[in-house]
């Protein structure tokens, strides 16, 4: 697109001195640009021939007035319409119509080290454009993808809008133990930082390359795909100015399971399990009944721990009818104390403000290109102490210094101020989000004492909130502390400040020749600082504070030499080739140290402690570098060839072992372009292949080669032992992708689509492979590059238009993927019979990556109520043959066997979506979905206890477990499940179907008309909502959260932040 | 085109450049790469031996595998080995991370707990291997023989924490299998010969205690006479013929049990009734200590990975300020059972708190901000002890947050009453006096080993529970003696926790460990323990042990 500005350019200049010699007068013309069907064309370029300053854009009737020599030329051009020159000839109305133009509106992909249009592509590339990204409400550009790309699955593990980026998986799972995450490439070179830190504002659009063809040219780490950043460049014209502001609301879109939330109701519940519990180890009724009434209360012996309810002397909480005693009243004072329980969800959750604000500048002319961005976003937490704020700024410039050398340079800070709470996938006390999910409704969130008259009042010491912390009478027999006094009190700040730059030079000496040299840094450097309080967690330590500074440091140098030239204007060749480096330096310096004078400030300074102070510091480095070539052929736009080669390096592999070749090539058949194609209703139809090999070096540590060991020293010996076991022989992982595609665009647009089969085999894998404990290895694993994967699917991804006129545009979109893993080959030291066998998941060659292996629930035995199992039983003869196999149900847990259970990946994922402009109003919406998977719903199981986690909340199904009146119950009784609460049981089993409405926007753009008057070239108000609900087959269960398998272990979602719900309204202003 | 060649040169140079660089690329921190491990040795030679120390701080330190508050390394072991037996109870709440101890669900291949009671032994067991194995076989310096003789205890002492939790004692005639433990299948043997893990079949108890006295042999003959020890946390010829008094009383070589034990006291005086009226056995520096681990050597890297609350001190000592005991009510307590039985003339009694939270040990001492310690509660990290709460662990200083008591791992005391237990089988006479004398000066003046009833080797076994309560020998003593776990006679009768409230029999096929899932996977050679379930309340209430009868 450039190059061709560029020409023009060159053109013009010519034409201008050929016609400088011709005078003539000045005269007024004035008239319309209209389209083939009538309709004003807004916003055409109207420009003298051959001159830099005699231009005008026609208005929003299509008209244009100028003044112009009466016998010169007018040049009328639009994007997305053929270019006309008019002859003045003395007129002084000219009416001019365009042409739509098929070629222009090819649409231009970003792809590696440069652009294509969509025609011309072999391989396999979806965009999504400044207009989409801008709709959302996310501080993480990468959201934008969800739904909206076929092949690509977004993972949102939280919600917290200080955390951490959406994991994000492109066909499939490319590695068993390396990474699989996609490299993202901003504005040409690979960015490690937090996504965060990118203003989606500033984006001008995110490519993501999802086959070989596309991406073999980035070597190493391409092979789970590419995602390219753009950022905004200026557009020739006039400067833009546009101002965007919005303001609205946070709140957290998951509700929570449907637990038991009325007190009665769980003493009723849990006093039936406490008798169960004696009565079905063959205790009499009496002494069942007498063992729950004696320990209902005691949080040391399988009990609650609080009472909250009154009951007149002498009478117990829970009669013999399992039923709340009729006189008890909710409240209990000691005398000292008053108890009744919160509802601490309500107390922990509350919505927050969201608002954002946005100004940029750009513009173009002649030789220089500009693009300037300010934006502020706060963004709210939906809990106290939890948010995020981001300054961002941008200058993208471009110059042309002279005529062969021009200066293009990419520049972002920003400054980000975060509030950090304590959330992830484990259940831990120090959680809010866990325990405010968690807890037993039966509990205070705050301390009450009573005061003279008994009367009940919030206690509060030196004006501040006292919270249940176990520090009354009263002690839970689960979550210690309070983690939702913790949130107040504990500050957990930290401030980043990155800086991303990229500067290059482009030089282009001769005609089709351009040397591109260009280096771009990430220089992150993160501050934090965490004050444990005294009046909390930290009170053993009078306070406490965790300081720390961060940097990573990255450098890509960049060396390109691009060729064009075509042969008889039909052969067209592009030849690129070049050199690239990569480095990152990260390093970290921590303190701590307790004691806090001034409770409320977190520094060092601040901690008087001598006898916990650290301070540790390390600082560790990563490089690659790599060769790369490639080679692009066209006959006469209609048959595409491209083939690349990249040699890489890593230094996560040994020397001798660190190098590797990849490469791709592809082809491209734009059938609709051949002469003798002639079908009105098709506009493009084109075929597409490619086959390449990438690399991945994504392990985890910095050094998987080498032998690792760690060291202390106790003041009078040092010591020194083996952390890692390293491997000098590891080299690259390498993924071999096919690819297969049609394009078409059938009906003057209004059909679009693609459909796409792939084929991912990924070799070498670097597999952490697991060696007997008993061999002594200190993390029981090694790194090797062992077995082989294979990721195949179908992709398919349609757009277009149901009404099209001057004033109502309304357009559909819709992707479908599907794919499948599958292992080819295992290491081969497992026997292929048993596989690889972990806590819930098996790997077998013909099996997948999330194969679950689990223990099978085979019901309730309606005689005892007692959970019953699957167990598999073989006989076998002398040789050891089997003869014989039987399953056979058993109430003993540890009998049971665990069986494979397939895949539970989802069968089919995609997203949907409409807009609509109509009249100025623009509508528009997004949805993602998945089909036909299973997901392990940790959480439930966790609700779902029957033993062992006294003071947790219960989901209500409890309330339908067997009893002696409910025989026929599919839940096991009170205690009546000898599982243990850890254990896999396919019983948890849930489909993962969902459809989530990411985004819905409601927007009228004012008409043009009124705002010009006041200057404002556009003024848009709008509503949009983000992430606004998500349906899925269980109350409180979000899929997004994981793959399939899932954890038994974990509280995946509701220990997690959890996914938030914003709505803003806002309104964009262009001058 | 000169542009271009330019252009060219100048990424050559580049690369070359770079390749020089990566080849460069070493870790800055506190885990070095092999060889700059080596280069260190060479620069500063007084690190080579960091790596003999390196084995000595395992003991204590996490495994590297969990990071979780139940990953202590031995120690950790020795804590379950108590929680299993009956004399040690912990509060069944949520806060307690050993329930899988009290509860008896540990036979589980995938959990977390029997993982890493299997791996720390063997981790230990590798770098044994590795360290001899760094030695020329006819090394001569008398450093180094006395550092793999030390290597080899450790070596040792590690198959014999194995060894107990997969099968039965190698005397115990098990009715089940219609064989004797030593015939039964335990552990894989990896004694330093080359071998194929991935089809490493479990030796027999036999054969693992062969190799057990094989390494103990040799290390008591390299070590007589040797250098003394820069520190207790190290092996000396004491420790080497303690540990091979302990192997030899599992294996019934009575006489040869009670040298060891004579040897293994030599120079050492049990602590005497002044010096445990006041909480103690946290300074390895303690004259009675034979063998300990010294905290502050295996902390530094704990903190990092856990905090404080993968410790010793967390768990096991009731005046930690930064503990999961007192911040939690899972304070480590005695079995009422044997408590009751403890007479009151014996300056053990107040090990524990009664059932008003009072024992003289506590007398004098305060909590920070409390005038009395049992019942101190702030609510976040300090909460009143319960009855039978241990404060026979002390701590440096009150409500530390520092956690760096030590810990012992063989004391004179547990040898004198080894010397008992062998002479009770070959010199009752002689058993008795030893037993009687060592009570009677060191603990209850008023002590008569009949008082009570009991046999002589079932007193003993009492004074074992007793003395050596919290120091790891709990379950594995009953299945030494196979003698069945008795935690309680029925409700009411002991303060241990309902959900824990079993007995189980001697034999019981769910004593013996399962095999952890990662072992099962790699080595093929393993066939897994079988048989039992986990126990249910008040499972076998008609079992005695002949001490808490």
């Amino acid at each position: 697109m450039l190059m061709k500005k560029i020409r023009v350019f060159f053109t013009a200049m010519v034409l201008l001195a050929a016609s400088a010699a011709a005078f003539a007068q000045n005269i007024s013309v004035k008239g319309t640009v209209k389209d083939e069907a009538g309709e004003a064309i807004v916003g055409a370029n109207v420009l003298l021939h051959g001159s830099n300053t005699v231009y005008t854009m026609t208005d929003v009737n299509g008209s244009f007035a100028l003044s112009v020599p009466s016998n010169g030329v007018l040049d009328v051009n639009c994007l997305g319409y053929q270019s006309s020159s008019v002859a003045v000839n003395g007129r002084s109305v000219i009416d001019v119509v365009l042409a739509v133009d098929d070629q222009l509106i090819d649409e231009t992909i970003v792809v590696a080290y440069g652009t294509a249009t969509k025609s011309s592509f072999t391989g396999s590339a979806a965009m999504v454009d400044s207009e989409q990204i801008s709709k959302k409400l996310s501080s993480k550009v990468t959201s934008a993808l969800a739904g909206t790309t076929p092949g690509v699955q977004i993972i949102s593990s939280s919600g917290d809008p200080a955390g951490g980026a959406p994991t994000i998986r492109i066909r499939g799972i490319g590695s068993m133990n390396a990474s699989s995450a996609p490299l993202i490439v901003v504005d040409g070179v690979p960015y490690e930082g937090a996504i965060s830190d990118i203003n989606p504002q500033d984006v001008e659009s995110m490519s993501v390359l999802k086959d070989a063809s596309a991406s073999a040219i980035y070597g190493h780490r391409g092979a789970n795909g590419v995602i390219i950043i753009t950022t905004k460049k200026g557009k020739s014209g006039d400067a833009v100015v546009r101002f965007d502001a919005r303001v609205g609301v946070n709140s957290r879109l998951i509700p929570n399971y449907d637990v038991i939330s009325d007190p009665a109701q769980y003493y009723e519940t849990y006093y039936k399990l406490m008798y169960n519990k004696y009565y079905y180890t063959g205790h009499t009724v009496a002494e069942s009944y007498a063992y729950a009434d004696a320990n209902l209360f005691n949080e040391n012996n399988g009990g609650l721990g609080y009472q909250v309810y009154t009951v007149p002397d002498g009478q117990k909480l829970v009669g013999t009818n399992f039923k709340l005693n009729p006189n008890a009243t909710l409240g209990y004072s000691d005398g000292e104390f008053y108890y009744t329980p919160d509802d601490w969800y309500k107390e922990t959750f509350h919505n927050s403000i969201r608002q954002e604000y946005n100004v940029s500048a750009s513009g173009a002319s002649d030789r220089f290109n500009y693009y300037a961005g300010l934006g502020y976003l706060n963004d709210g937490g939906i809990v106290y102490n939890s948010g995020y704020q981001r300054f961002s700024a941008r200058l993208n410039a471009e110059y042309q210094i002279k005529e062969w050398i021009r200066f293009v340079t990419n520049m972002s800070y920003s400054y980000s101020d975060s509030n950090n709470v304590s959330s992830g996938s484990w259940g831990s006390s120090g959680n809010a989000f866990y325990i405010a999910n968690n807890i037993g409704p039966i509990y205070p969130l705050y301390v009450r004492k009573v005061d003279e008259q008994g009367n009940p009042y919030l206690y509060t010491e030196s004006g501040r909130q006292i919270y249940d912390s176990n520090n009354t009478n009263f002690k839970r027999p689960n979550f210690v502390g309070n983690a939702i006094r913790d949130l107040y009190n504990d500050v957990k700040k930290s401030y980043a400040d990155v800086l991303v730059g990229k500067w290059g030079l482009v030089l282009t000496p001769v005609k089709g020749l351009t040397l591109n040299a260009n280096v771009g840094l990430t220089d992150d450097n993160t501050r934090y600082n965490y004050l444990y309080s005294q009046f909390g967690s930290a009170s053993n330590v009078d306070g406490a504070t965790s300081v720390g500074h961060s940097r990573m440091f990255t450098v890509n140098q960049q060396y390109l030499a691009e060729y064009k030239f075509n042969i008889a204007e039909i052969h067209h060749f592009d030849i690129l080739a070049g050199y690239e480096q990569y480095s990152r330096k990260y390093q970290s310096l921590d303190g701590y140290n307790d004691h806090l004078f001034n409770p409320l400030v977190g520094e060092l300074n601040n901690a008087d402690g001598t006898d916990n102070k650290t301070v540790e510091s390390y600082s560790t480095e990563y490089m690659t570098q790599g060769f790369l070539a490639r080679v692009q052929y066209d006959d006469n736009n209609t048959i595409f060839l491209s083939a690349s080669f990249r040699r890489d390096a890593s230094s996560k592999f040994a020397p001798g072992h660190r190098w590797g070749n990849f490469g791709s090539v592809g082809a491209a058949w734009v059938i609709s372009r051949e002469n003798w194609f002639n079908a009105a209703a098709v506009n493009l139809l084109k075929l597409k292949i490619s086959y390449g090999v990438q690399g991945n070096d994504g392990l985890d540590g910095y050094f998987p080669w080498s032998d690792q060991y760690q060291h202390s020293y106790d003041g009078t010996n040092y010591s020194i032992a083996m952390s890692y076991k390293g491997n000098e022989d590891l080299t690259w992982e390498t993924s071999h992708s096919f690819n297969v595609g049609v394009d078409f665009e059938l009906f003057n647009n209004y059909l679009n689509g693609t459909l796409e089969y792939f084929n991912r085999d990924t070799k070498d894998l670097l597999y952490s492979k697991s060696v007997p404990l008993s061999s002594g290895n200190p993390t029981g694993a090694m790194p090797v590059n062992v077995g082989s994967i294979r990721n195949r699917g179908v992709e398919l991804s349609l757009d277009g238009g149901i009404i099209r006129t001057k004033n109502v545009q309304w357009d559909w979109n819709v992707n479908l993927s599907h794919y499948k893993n599958t292992i080819l080959s295992l290491d081969a030291d497992v026997d292929p019979e048993k596989g690889i066998r972990g806590g819930n998941f098996i790997y077998k060659v013909g099996g997948s990556l999330y194969d679950a292996y689990m223990y099978k629930y085979a019901g309730v035995n309606p005689e005892t109520g007692e959970a019953l199992y699957w167990k598999h039983v073989e006989e076998t003869d002398a040789s050891g043959n089997v003869i014989s196999a039987t399953d056979e149900k058993t109430t003993v847990f540890s009998d049971a066997t665990k069986y494979e259970l397939g895949s539970v990946l989802p069968k089919l994922y995609g997203g949907f979506g409409t807009s609509l402009n109509a009249f100025g109003i623009d509508f528009s919406i997004q949805c993602s979905f998945q089909l036909g998977g299973k997901y392990y719903d940790g959480n439930y199981q966790q609700l779902m206890w029957t033993q062992a986690s006294a003071g947790q909340a219960w989901h209500k199904d409890v309330l339908n477990a067997w009893t002696p009146e409910n025989p026929n119950s599919n839940i096991p009784r009170m205690d009546g499940d000898t599982s243990v609460a850890q254990s896999p049981l396919d019983r948890f089993f849930v489909s993962s179907n969902y459809l989530s409405i990411n985004n819905v926007t409601l927007g009228y753009t004012l008409p043009t008309k009124w705002t010009q008057k006041i200057k404002i070239a556009s003024l848009r108000l709008y509503v949009a909502g983000e992430n606004l609900a998500v349906f899925s087959a269980r109350k409180g269960l979000d899929p997004r959260n994981a793959f399939g398998l899932g954890s038994y272990t974990m509280a995946q979602g509701s220990s997690s932040y959890g996914a938030m719900r914003s709505i803003t309204g806002g309104i964009t202003l262009t001058f | 085109m000169k542009l271009n060649k330019l252009f060219f040169v100048l990424a050559v140079g580049l690369a070359f450049a770079a390749c020089n660089k990566m080849d460069e690329i070493l870790p800055q921190s506190g885990t070095m790469l092999t060889k700059q491990v080596q280069e260190t040795n060479i620069i500063a030679p007084s690190r080579a031996s960091a790596s003999f120390n390196g084995m000595f701080t395992n003991i204590g330190k996490p495994t590297k595998l969990a990071n979780t508050p139940d990953d202590w390394g031995y120690l950790m072991i020795l804590f379950c080995n108590d929680l299993e037996g009956a004399d040690a109870v912990i509060a069944d709440s949520g806060y307690n991370w050993f329930s899988v101890c009290g509860e008896y669900s540990s036979r589980n291949n995938t959990y977390r707990n029997p993982r890493l009671r299997y791996q720390a032994p063997f981790n230990m067991i590798g770098d044994v291997n590795t360290f001899i194995a760094g030695f020329p076989e006819d090394v001569t310096d008398e450093n180094a023989i006395n550092m793999i003789a030390q290597a080899k205890v450790l070596r040792a002492y590690s198959y014999m924490l194995l060894a107990p939790q997969y099968q039965f004692a190698p005397l115990t005639y098990v009715k089940a299998e219609g064989k004797k433990g030593a015939d039964l299948p335990c552990v894989p043997l990896v004694n330093g010969e080359p071998v194929d893990f991935t089809h490493n079949p479990r030796a027999t108890v036999a054969e693992i205690y062969n190799f057990v006295m094989e390494d103990l042999n040799d290390a008591v003959a390299k070590l007589e006479g040797a250098q003394e020890r820069s520190s207790k946390m190290f092996i000396d010829a004491n420790v080497a013929y303690g540990l091979r008094a302990r192997a030899n009383l599992i294996l019934g070589n009575w006489e040869a049990a009670y040298n060891d034990a004579v040897k293994a006291a030599e120079g050492y005086e049990p602590a005497s009734i002044a010096e445990v009226s006041v909480p103690a056995f946290y300074n390895i520096e303690d004259h009675n200590w034979i063998w300990g681990y010294d905290m502050a050597t295996g902390l530094p890297s704990n903190v990092q990975s856990n905090g404080l609350y993968a410790t010793t001190t967390s768990w096991l000592r009731s005046f930690s300020g930064q503990g999961y005991a007192p911040a939690c009510q899972v304070y480590t307590c005695i079995n009422s059972l044997l408590w009751n039985l403890i007479p009151d003339t014996d300056v053990r009694k107040g090990w524990w708190v009664d059932e008003n939270l009072e024992s003289p040990l506590l007398d004098g001492l305060k909590w920070p901000g409390f005038d009395d310690v049992a019942n101190a509660d702030d609510g976040d990290n300090k909460l009143p002890f319960l009855p039978y709460t241990n404060v026979k662990f002390g701590v440096f200083s009150m409500a530390t947050t520092v956690n760096e008591e030590d810990m012992p791992l063989m004391r004179v005391e547990e040898m004198i009453l080894i010397q008992a237990e062998a002479k009770a089988h070959t010199d009752a006479g002689t058993a008795k006096n030893i037993l009687e004398s060592f009570v009677q000066t060191y603990r209850d003046p008023a002590y008569s080993a009949d008082a009570a009833g009991r046999t002589l080797l079932d007193e003993i076994w009492f004074q074992r529970r007793v003395e050596l309560w919290g120091e790891g020998f709990g379950v594995f003593d009953n299945l030494r003696l196979d003698k069945p776990i008795v935690r309680s006679h029925g409700a009411g009768t002991s303060n241990i926790a309902d959900a824990f409230r079993f007995n189980l029999d001697s034999q019981d096929p769910w004593l013996r460990m399962r095999f952890p899932q990662g072992e099962m996977n790699t080595n093929f050679g393993i066939v897994d323990n079988q048989g039992g379930q986990q126990p249910t309340i008040d499972m076998n209430p008609g079992l005695l042990d002949g001490v808490t009868d």
